[in-house]
Order: structure tokens, then C-alpha cells, then sequence
């Protein structure tokens, strides 16, 4: 059922080139009570360069199918239960060399053509003659050289996700001995065609490939003019990923431990250091959400300036809907390891289609709500083990009928880029009697 | 507070810490009575007696005798050894050097295996290393050292002679000069390969067997916080970077999770010495250790009191340099609070 | 400033009004110790001299950023911690909170004996720190607390049964039967039910975590209830339910509220009043409604501004702070926002600081300072390596890399050498002032921005 629903949604085939697309997602955890169906059969796509927000509650699965992008989910307890992540990684524009030029459209990118068919289109890259990789698929290889290179991620709380023991240079600068020790090479002035065995051992320290023995030798006199070379490209590199984050002073900041920094300069590191090779996706696992009000304006400021100069597409989670709707162009509501509602950031917050939808926006407290008046969801997000074919939604819902307790609703799109999983706005399965009439409340 | 600042103000403390130390060790050692039967012998006529006992002022009330003892102390001077038959301080360094031989070298041994298994087991989580290495890990823990020591040196002494006890071959030792009195240092300063080759060998059984305890318990502890490091945000930041496997683990994990084990390493240095007194006699090592036991036995009080306050004045100089070490690996302690 | 606080709305006499709580100048410093001898070297100003009311009844928003001291406070108010200067007094009528006012104006020198003996009387029946016996006890029960994270303030060994029935117990309240009675009525007041009797906390979701929490706060039937961050681990759905049921106890029971929140549509939902703090001082207080409508405070408006709305047009550009909150232990001179404030003037307290902290983001200049003679915060002499870089500094001082207003503020700089001797105009601290009925702002520039 669920293979032939991706073909309903209209973007998996339409204009914009689609960057990645999430293909009935299943991350199921094992548990002492059963296995958790945390993703359970998860479809969008993700188009190049906008900004998806992917809303939902605690424990409603957004964070573990970010996490699936890039294979962060710990396997055990976790199981990759099926589905897969397609996704298109671009390659460096020929043209430019990563500068930005009008055949790239500024962005430094383009895409790369499919190995198999050489960009004719074939089974392999649906027809697109882009180059297609499953993310669940792929060697380990070739997921550690997309991971911070094609795909790179921020996460929630900056304190935690940067490594407290090493200063900012030694953690942004591992980005780049991982994914671009060429152009450290180059930089440095050493020839990394060359077979000697200086230039391999740079070459291997410019990889961050070195042991024990090989860094003495590398303060050695004769290695190590290279090797500070090597050290001051790096540094030249790292101090210019921080300033497009608009971090004063970066040759001072970068020599700094996480914890002599602020909140806000936290998130600039890391923000820096997520788009420090120019990534095609980016994953930004609720940003804001350890700052300050005032921070967080600003970082949400530098996130939609960065991404709208860079045309880099953003999965932007959050479970704060007023921030979603600042900073993204479309918008996935989660519900329960499903996706209940997605469309335009517009529509969705001036016609919210899917009761759980209306429930999220009804019960953020504005000026317009009288004191004691705000609208609860009533009850508590269901535990997901082993759950019945139901929606996932009933027992909360107030415009639940008899249907919904024996029948799941597929995500079916509604009008033109509005897709919702729910019987108010289209037939339960064939055969399952008559249609639900819905009585209750529809506001 | 700055590194500098806390180690002056640790040093600041440490003489109060010496003297409250001394003065307990004075009092708890003369409860077993007067030291005087350690001087004594059958001819004695009872003016010989009240000679000695006038000599060691042990006629005089007990806190002036503390007085005579720590005025003594300060001067270098720490007492005759009954049991040696001399001086303790003429006695003193060559027993210590023995011992700390024998200390750091299981110390090295126990850091350097107790790490290396804890990471090992800790990167591999509930899979057979790390159930392996527990069961062994337990089992260094649990079993009494003394024997443990006496297993070794029956299977490997005894039935398969593959080690020696003692702590050389007295011809090869005379062999070379001993300006520092470890054995093995001093045998690499002579550029003598037959003396390191027995001294290390000398060592093996020994410093093994005490070795072993320390490293379960740093094997236990660095499993442990390894596991919870891997649970890190920046561990998957890190992975999230592009970064393999090894590097996530050598560069990220394993250095945070040093910083726990840090401190248990220091605390491990007191079971080591006290460890010492047993290994020493099992396989005749002619350290501190064997020469205090001795004392105990015979009532030897000066040799007690002098041992007793070396190894308290140490182990509070190595947790010094343990708080230190932790300052270093982890940026954001304040040291002092 | 102390006469500013506090609306007084027509229509309610003075003496029939019952204040729960009144904190005059309140302050908790935490000292900062350095050396090897651990001396005191300075004060982390937390909570540096806070006053405001509490009604009966009420919900006062306290509202700031991390490290603006509002946990601090409400640690204070709680009787968590000891306030190290001000105090906080309990279950005084207005007429008597005027009476105390007065009496605080004047200074102590001054003091009349008669003065003497009413605020002595005064301090002996109300000021918290000063109770004693069943007042004390009155006190503690009557102001209780629920925390952000409901997880780590309930004891994860103990039962529901327990938690909720301790201070019963503790207090002497009841026993038996009637103990568990009593617990079963307070948890269907918080929509919970004898079936959760026998649970451990980790069984229950954040939500209702938090009803436990709310539930234990009320067993003793309190008039204050202080709420730090009660919902901010909570999602919306669970906040909202949270919310109506703070707002349903609250009309049943008469209960005060300090609510204290970063979460701006959070506080305007549930507060009559707001207190907007920041580094440690309130900047800006008054009912809800004025707050949101004609806020005065730069502070204030810039917080406003940050907070997003839904029904807010989501296209408008976000206006944002530069910088970020000053080092608490050396708070700015003059208005403490002065560092990041959008609207900032000559009269706003720039000092020595100001340059030094603007030098640290001028790589070479900043290396090259070697020292800072102070001889006040407003005087010092920049000492520099060589000659060049204080030439560098002075030009800059009279560009315009500098803002504006600092320039007006300082004397023209002095170039000796290697020294650059600043001097800026003497600002004294501003303090609030009346911006309307129950409306107080500290800010240089007057409601019409003249």
C-alpha cells in the first residue's frame, strides 16, 4: 500500500528537483514492553533548496527519522524495519569550482550524473539521470564521505554536540581533514601527486590519518614547515567558516573551548561547522530550542539567511510551531511515528486540515484565548508498541468516528500540494462499509 | 580558580594534613605499648634497661616523646631499626626503591591494560569482548591478592619455572653500578642487556599479580563512563561529521571518559602500596613492603612510624597530581568547589 | 523606586487590598572567590536590589533570559534561599506596605524613635527572614513551589501516595485514613485519581508529572504558589492542559501565582501583571496588558519583538539584539542595557568596559592592549604595547566604528605615548519611574522618546 501511496503525492514526480525523499519510513525500537514502532512508514520529500519543517511532539519520531538520514540511530535497540531515504547528492559546479556562478544559479552545485546511465536516465535514478543513493543502502564508506560533506546535521543543544575536551579549531577543522584534505593540500602548497614519503606523510596528516609515531616525525624540522603550512591552511579555512556565521573575531574564537562561549556562539560553531563544506542538506534538529528568546531570533535569522544565499535545502525539526512557520517554505506534522498533514507553511496554518493539526495551533496560548479557555488535546500520545491498525490519532480526536478505531487513513493528498491522513477528507478503504459522518465539531 | 592557585593552596594544606597524619600515627603505634623490647636482650641488667629507656627518651611522658620523635623527623631523622639493626634512614632508600620498582611497574602495567581493556569492552557493548572482559575484570577484583600471587608463582615458579622470585640474580646485579636503585633503570643507565633482561624478568610475577586488582577496577571504571560517553550528543556530532569509527572513539570518547577514570587511577595508587607488603612476600622481594611486615611482627615502632608517614605523605602527593591531570583533561572543572 | 511598584487601581481602597508578598530591594549576591587563599574577590549579582507586590490572589509574570537572576528570585521568595540584602515581606496589608515604604525612604540616620519602633513592629510581624514559631511556619506553608522539570523534584523511590501526602504528614495535618482521603483529593483536583495511589513518578508522563508537583504544592492549601518554568519541558497539547488547570485552581482557591516564564504568549496568557528582568534588576513592570500593548523599556520591546506569534505576519523581519548578557559579577554602569540596547544615548552609563569590551573584537588592537589603569568605571588609561596601536585606538574613538552615543558620552581621548586616557560623563544607576497607572520603566528616554 505504501509503495504505490508515494506515487499519489504529487511532489515525488513534480517540477522542483526533489534533493531527497523518504520513501515509507519504518524505524521500529526493541523494548522490554515489545517493539516500538517510533517511524512507522514515513513519505515526503525533501525539495532542493527549501525549507521542510517536520513538526511534532516528544516522541513523535522526528528525531529518529532526521537521524535515519544520516544513519545515526543506534542499531540495536534500533531496527532499520524497511522503507528507504533517496537522495541526490550534488557535486562541486565545474564551471566555478564551488564559487557560485549562473549555471550553478549561485549555488556552487550541481547535480551529479547517475553512474549507471551517465545522466540518459534509467531505472537506477527513476528516469532523472541524477545520481540516486538509498541512504540505508549505501557502504558505510560512502555514508561517512556524505556525512558533513552532502548531508550535515545541527543539533538541539550546542553544549552537548560539541566535544567539551577540544577547542573550536580542533573540532571544525576535523570536517575538513575528512572531506577535503585535497584542497588543505593545495592550500598548503604541497603536491599531493608526488609519491614521496614527506609528502605522504603530510598527505595522511592533512587526512587526519596520522598515529602515534607519525606526529613526532611530523615535528621534525624537515616536515614541519609542511605541516604548519597544513596547519595554517586549515586555520585560514576554519576562520572563514566562522565568520559567515557572522562570529567576530574568528582567528580568537576558534583557539576557545565550548564551554568559555555563549549559547548563541555555541550554535554558530556548530551552525559553521555544519556548512562548512557546502552541504546540499541540511538537517537542523530543533536549533533554537536550548536559547534565549533574543537568541534565538538571531540564530534563526543566520539559519534562513544562509540557506536563502546558498540555496542548501533544510529538514528544519521542531515542535515550535510559530517557528516553523518564520522560517519554512513547507511543513510535515507528525503524529505518533506518522505523518499526519503536510503542505505549504501557508496553507497548513491558515487551513489546517488534520484535527491534531488544529489541536497543536488551538493550544498555543495567544492574546485571543481568554484565561482557562485554551483548547488541550485531551489525553496523552499513545505508547507504540505494537500498535493496532487504527488511527493513531482516536481516543484523542474530536471529530473521531467509528472508522477510525479499525481503519489507519493513508496520507492522501487533498488539493493541490495538501496531503492528510484522515477520513474527514477522503474514503476509508474500499469495502469498509459505509463513510463515517462526522458529526462532532469541525473548527 | 587557576591551576597554579589550587596547586599552592593544596600545598599550603599539605604540612597541617602531615602533621594531623603523624600525630595519629604516633598515637595509634605506641597503643601497642613501648617500642623498648625491640632494644632489649636477655643480659640486660634493669640500669641497662633505664639507660636505653633514657636514651630513646621513653621515660618521658608520650607528648613529649612525639615532640623528641617529630623534631627528629624534621632533622632526618627517623629512628634505629630494631630489625635492621641500623638506622632507618641508612636502611630506607635502598627498601624504597625496591618498592616503587615494583609499584610503577604495576601501576604502568595496571593504567596501560585497565584503559586499554575498558575501551576495548566499552566500544563493544554486550557483545562476547565485553562479557569476556568482565568476567575477567570481576574476577581481578574479587580475588584476594595474596592468593592470587601464590597461584602464579606455583604454576609459573614452580611447575613451569619460567620466572624466578626475588628481585635479581645477586652476581648479575653486582655487575653494575645502582645510582638510582631501580633495578631496571639502572640496568638501561649501564647499557647492560643481561641485567635488564633479569631485572624485568625478576619483575614479571610480582608486578602481575599486583597488578591485576588495580587493573579490574580500571578496566570496570573506564568500561563504564566509555558507555555513557558514546551516549554523547557530540559522539554523534561527531559521527555526523564524517568522522570513522576510530576517530570518533580515540578522538571524542575515549578522552572524555578518561577524565572519571582519573581520579579512581590516584585512588588505586593506595591500593597498590598497600598491595606491596603482600606481593613482597610472596615472592621474596626485598622491599618496604617485606621489611615493614617484619616490623609489625616484631614491634619495630620507629621503622612503622617512618613507613607509615612516607606512604601517607605519597598518596596524598599522587592524588594531587591526579586533581591536577583532571583539571587538565576536563576544561570546564573548577578546581576548589 | 520603591513607591512605583505596584498598580493602584481606582475604585480599591488602600487597606482592603491584601499584598501576599512585597519584596523590598531585594538582592542575592553569591561571592566569587579567588587565590590561593580563596578570598572574595568580587559578587555575582544575581538579584540586585528587586521590588515588587504580589496580591492575593494574582498571577505577577516574571519574565527574563537565562542568568537575569529570575530563578534566583523565585529561589528567594521561596524561602529556598536567603536573600543577602532587601527582604521580602509576607501578608501585609497595603496601608502597612505604604506605612513600610515611608518608612524605607527615610534614611536610617534619620530615624525618629518613634520610627524605630514602627518598623521594628512591622519587620517583627511581616519580614520573612525575621519570622519566628508559627509565623515562620505560616509562612513556609503558605508560599510553596513547583518546579520546570517534575522529574527531578519528585523522588523517583518514593510513591504518589507519599509524595503528595509528605507535607500533610509533615505538618501534622492528618493521619490514616484520612491522610489518603485527603491525597485522593487533591489528586482528582489536579485530574489525577486514587488509581495513580500506588505509582512511581518515572510511570507517569511530563504532563502529568507536573500535576503530581502541582498537587504536592497544594496540599497545605497555600496562598503563593511560586512557578518556575512549569511548562517549558512540557509540548504545547500538555501545556495547555497544564495551563487551564493552573487557571482552574486558581479561581477556586484564591492562590497567587509568581509565574516565571522566558515563554512571552505563556505569560500573557496567564499573568495581570508582568516584571521583566534583566542582569539581576526589573527594567520594566505593569499589568499584561500594557506591557504588550505600550511597552517602554528597549529591553522589553526587543524581547516582544523576538517572540514569535502565530498570528503575527510571519513575513516581518525578526529585529534582533546584538551581543549578548554582560558578565553578572561586572554588571554595566548606568542602565545595564546599555551594551546591547537598539536606542541606546550619551546618559546611558558608557564607561571603560564599553571600550575594552569593544576592543576584544579588534583583533590586533585587542592583542596589543598590555593594560587598563581604572581609577573608576568611568576613568581609566588603555596602556599599549607600542605607539601605533594607541594612535589606532584614539582615531578610532573619534570615528565613527564606535557608536555613536558612546562617543558623545566620553571626553575626547588623550594620547600619551603608549597610553590612551579615557574619561566618560558619570552616570548613576537608573532607577524605575512612573510610566503611567501601575506602569514603571527604567529607561533614560521619557514615554514620548523625546
Amino acid at each position: 500500500m505504501m509503495p504505490a501511496m508515494s506515487e499519489k503525492i504529487p511532489s515525488a514526480t513534480c517540477a522542483p528537483a526533489v534533493i531527497a525523499s523518504v520513501v515509507d519510513l519504518k524505524v521500529h525500537f526493541r523494548s522490554k514492553q515489545g517493539v516500538v514502532h517510533a517511524v512507522d512508514g514515513v513519505t515526503f520529500d525533501i525539495r532542493d533548496g527549501e525549507t521542510l519543517g517536520l513538526v511534532g511532539e516528544t516522541g513523535c519520531g522526528k528525531s529518529v527519522t532526521a537521524r535515519s538520514f544520516l544513519r545515526l540511530v543506534p542499531m540495536p535497540p534500533g531496527i532499520a524495519a524497511g522503507g528507504s531515504i533517496m537522495f541526490r547528492p550534488r557535486s562541486v559546479c565545474p564551471s566555478c569550482e564551488g564559487e557560485g556562478c549562473a549555471r550553478c544559479d549561485q549555488t556552487g552545485r550541481v547535480p551529479a550524473a547517475c553512474p549507471a546511465c551517465a545522466g540518459e536516465g534509467c531505472g537506477d535514478c527513476a528516469g532523472s539521470g541524477e545520481e540516486t543513493l538509498d541512504l540505508l543502502a549505501v557502504s558505510d564508506a560512502r555514508m561517512r564521505a556524505l556525512r558533513g560533506d552532502r548531508i550535515a546535521m545541527i543539533f538541539q543543544d550546542p553544549g552537548k554536540a560539541l566535544n567539551p575536551a577540544l577547542t573550536i579549531r580542533d573540532q571544525i577543522a576535523e570536517v575538513f581533514f575528512q572531506h577535503r584534505s585535497a584542497e588543505i593540500l593545495d592550500a598548503a602548497g604541497v603536491d599531493g601527486s608526488s609519491v614521496g614519503p614527506q609528502t605522504i606523510l603530510l598527505r595522511r596528516q592533512a587526512a587526519q590519518q596520522s598515529r602515534g609515531l607519525e606526529h613526532a616525525l611530523l615535528a621534525l624540522p624537515p616536515l614541519r614547515s609542511g605541516r604548519n603550512r597544513i596547519t595554517a591552511a586549515v586555520d585560514a579555512m576554519i576562520a572563514a567558516a566562522l565568520a559567515e556565521t557572522q562570529i567576530a573575531n574568528p582567528r580568537k574564537i576558534m583557539h576557545r573551548y565550548p564551554h568559555e562561549l555563549s549559547g548563541g556562539m555555541r550554535q554558530r560553531v556548530m551552525i559553521a561547522q555544519a556548512l562548512a563544506c557546502n552541504p546540499d542538506l541540511l538537517i537542523a534538529d530543533e536549533p533554537t530550542t536550548a536559547l534565549d528568546v533574543t537568541v534565538q531570533a538571531r540564530i534563526l535569522e543566520l539559519i534562513r539567511e544562509l540557506q536563502q544565499r546558498r540555496k542548501t535545502a533544510v529538514l528544519y525539526i521542531s515542535h515550535d510551531l510559530s517557528l516553523v512557520r518564520r522560517i519554512c517554505d513547507r511543513v510535515a506534522v507528525m503524529y505518533a511515528g506518522r505523518i499526519a498533514e503536510t503542505s505549504s507553511a501557508e496553507r497548513i496554518f491558515q487551513n489546517p486540515r488534520h484535527p491534531y493539526t488544529r489541536g497543536l495551533l488551538a493550544a498555543l496560548p495567544s492574546a485571543s484565548h481568554s484565561r482557562g479557555q485554551l483548547a488541550a488535546i485531551e489525553g496523552t500520545v499513545p505508547e507504540l508498541v505494537d500498535p493496532p491498525p487504527s488511527c493513531r490519532f482516536s481516543g484523542r480526536c474530536p471529530n473521531e468516528t467509528e472508522m477510525c478505531a479499525r481503519f489507519d487513513p493513508p496520507l492522501e493528498v487533498v488539493d493541490d500540494e495538501h496531503a492528510v491522513a484522515c477520513f474527514i477528507h477522503h474514503e476509508p478503504p474500499a469495502g469498509s462499509g459505509e463513510r463515517p459522518s462526522f458529526t462532532a465539531k469541525t473548527t | 580558580m587557576q591551576i597554579r592557585d589550587y596547586i599552592l593552596r593544596r600545598l599550603m594544606v599539605l604540612p597541617i594534613l602531615i602533621i594531623g597524619t603523624s600525630i595519629i600515627v604516633f598515637a595509634l603505634t605506641r597503643i601497642g605499648g613501648s617500642p623498648i623490647g625491640i632494644y632489649l636482650s636477655h643480659e640486660m641488667s634493669p640500669a641497662d634497661v633505664a639507660e636505653i629507656e633514657a636514651r630513646f627518651h621513653l621515660d618521658k611522658p608520650l607528648p613529649v616523646q612525639y615532640v623528641y620523635w617529630i623534631s627528629g623527623v624534621l632533622r632526618g631523622d627517623l629512628g634505629w631499626s630494631g630489625v635492621a639493626a641500623a638506622p632507618v634512614t641508612e636502611i630506607f632508600p635502598n627498601k624504597l626503591a625496591a618498592t616503587m620498582e615494583l609499584a610503577v611497574a604495576s601501576g604502568l602495567i595496571a593504567v596501560a591494560l585497565g584503559i586499554g581493556l575498558g575501551t576495548f569492552a566499552g566500544a563493544r557493548r554486550n557483545r562476547l569482548p565485553d562479557h569476556v572482559i568482565r568476567v575477567v575484570a570481576v574476577g581481578g577484583a574479587s580475588m584476594p591478592l595474596f592468593w592470587f600471587a601464590i597461584l602464579l608463582l606455583i604454576v609459573f615458579w614452580v611447575y613451569l619455572g619460567w620466572f624466578p622470585v626475588g628481585r635479581s640474580d645477586p652476581n648479575i646485579f653486582a655487575s653494575i653500578a645502582h645510582p638510582t636503585g631501580l633495578y631496571t633503570l639502572d640496568a638501561v643507565l649501564a647499557g647492560s642487556f643481561t641485567a635488564l633482561r633479569d631485572a624485568v624478568w625478576h619483575l614479571v610475577l610480582p608486578a602481575v599479580a599486583l597488578g591485576y586488582g588495580a587493573t579490574a577496577i580500571i578496566a570496570r571504571m573506564m568500561r563504564s563512563s566509555l558507555v555513557e560517553e558514546l551516549q554523547e550528543d557530540y559522539v554523534d556530532a561527531a559521527r555526523a561529521k564524517g568522522l570513522p569509527e576510530r576517530l570518533v572513539l580515540r578522538r571524542h570518547a575515549r578522552r572524555n571518559a578518561l577524565i572519571p577514570t582519573v581520579t579512581v587511577i590516584g585512588l588505586t595508587f593506595g591500593f597498590l602500596l598497600q598491595g606491596t607488603v603482600v606481593a613482597e612476600i610472596v615472592f621474596r622481594w626485598p622491599g618496604l613492603g617485606r621489611w615493614m611486615a617484619d616490623a609489625v611482627l616484631r614491634g619495630d615502632q620507629a621503622t612503622i612510624m617512618a613507613y607509615v608517614m612516607f606512604t601517607s605523605v605519597l598518596f596524598l602527593l599522587v592524588n594531587l597530581i591526579v586533581d591536577v591531570v583532571y583539571a587538565y583533561l576536563d576544561r570546564r572543572v573548577v578546581l576548589g568547589e | 523606586m520603591t513607591a512605583a511598584t505596584g498598580p493602584r487601581q481606582a475604585g480599591q481602597t488602600a487597606a482592603s487590598v491584601k499584598l501576599v508578598l512585597s519584596l523590598r530591594g531585594l538582592k542575592k549576591h553569591f561571592p566569587i572567590r579567588e587565590g590561593a587563599l580563596q578570598r572574595v574577590v568580587g559578587q555575582v549579582r544575581a538579584v540586585d536590589g528587586v521590588s515588587f507586590d504580589i496580591r492575593s490572589g494574582e498571577t505577577v509574570g516574571l519574565v527574563g533570559e537565562s542568568g537575569c537572576g529570575k530563578t534566583t528570585l523565585g529561589r528567594c521568595v521561596s524561602g529556598l534561599s536567603d536573600p543577602t540584602g532587601g527582604a521580602a515581606y509576607f501578608n501585609i496589608s497595603q496601608t502597612d506596605r505604604d506605612g513600610l515604604d515611608a518608612l524605607l525612604n527615610i534614611p536610617e540616620a534619620h530615624h525618629s524613635e518613634q520610627d524605630r519602633e514602627a518598623l521594628a513592629a512591622l519587620e517583627a510581624a511581616h519580614r520573612v527572614d525575621q519570622l519566628t514559631g508559627p509565623a515562620w511556619r505560616r509562612y513556609r506553608r503558605n508560599c510553596q513551589v513547583v518546579f520546570q522539570d517534575a522529574f527531578a523534584s519528585l523522588n523517583p523511590r518514593h510513591l504518589v501516595k507519599d509524595i503528595v501526602a509528605r507535607p500533610l504528614r509533615v505538618y501534622g495535618e492528618a493521619t490514616g485514613l484520612e491522610l489518603t482521603e485527603r491525597t485522593v483529593e487533591l489528586l482528582e483536583q489536579v485530574g489525577l485519581g486514587r488509581q495513580h495511589l500506588f505509582r512511581y513518578p518515572h510511570q507517569f508522563s511530563g504532563g502529568q508529572r507536573q500535576r503530581i508537583s502541582i498537587a504536592r504544592a497544594l496540599a497545605l492549601d497555600p496562598e503563593l504558589i511560586v512557578l518556575d518554568e512549569p511548562t517549558s519541558s512540557l509540548d504545547v497539547s500538555v501545556q495547555a492542559q497544564i495551563l487551564n488547570l493552573l487557571h482552574k485552581l486558581q479561581q477556586q482557591r484564591g492562590l497567587a501565582y509568581l509565574f516565571i516564564t522566558h515563554n512571552l504568549s505563556v505569560v500573557r496568557h496567564v499573568a495581570d501583571r508582568i516584571v521583566v528582568m534583566y542582569l539581576g534588576k526589573v527594567v520594566e513592570a505593569g499589568d499584561t496588558a500594557t506591557i504588550f500593548e505600550r511597552p517602554q523599556h528597549p529591553y522589553t520591546k526587543a524581547l516582544l519583538a523576538a517572540s514569535p506569534d502565530l498570528s503575527q505576519d510571519h513575513d516581518v523581519e525578526m529585529p534582533t539584539l546584538e551581543g549578548s548578557v554582560p558578565d553578572p559579577a561586572h554588571p554595566p554602569q548606568g542602565c545595564r542595557f546599555h551594551t546591547r540596547c537598539p536606542v541606546a544615548t550619551q546618559a546611558c552609563g558608557w564607561e571603560v568596559d564599553d571600550v575594552v569590551r569593544w576592543l576584544e573584537y579588534r583583533e590586533g588592537l585587542f592583542d596589543a592592549l598590555s593594560a587598563v589603569r581604572r581609577d573608576s568605571p568611568f576613568e581609566a588609561a588603555l596602556v599599549f604595547d607600542d605607539e601605533a596601536s594607541a594612535k589606532a585606538l584614539a582615531a578610532a574613538l573619534r570615528s565613527d566604528m564606535v557608536p555613536a552615543p558612546m562617543r558623545a558620552a566620553m571626553d575626547e581621548p588623550a594620547l600619551h605615548g603608549r597610553e590612551v586616557q579615557l574619561r566618560f560623563r558619570e552616570v548613576s544607576e537608573v532607577g524605575l519611574a512612573e510610566r503611567g497607572a501601575g506602569h514603571v520603566a527604567a529607561c533614560v528616554l521619557n514615554p514620548a522618546g523625546e
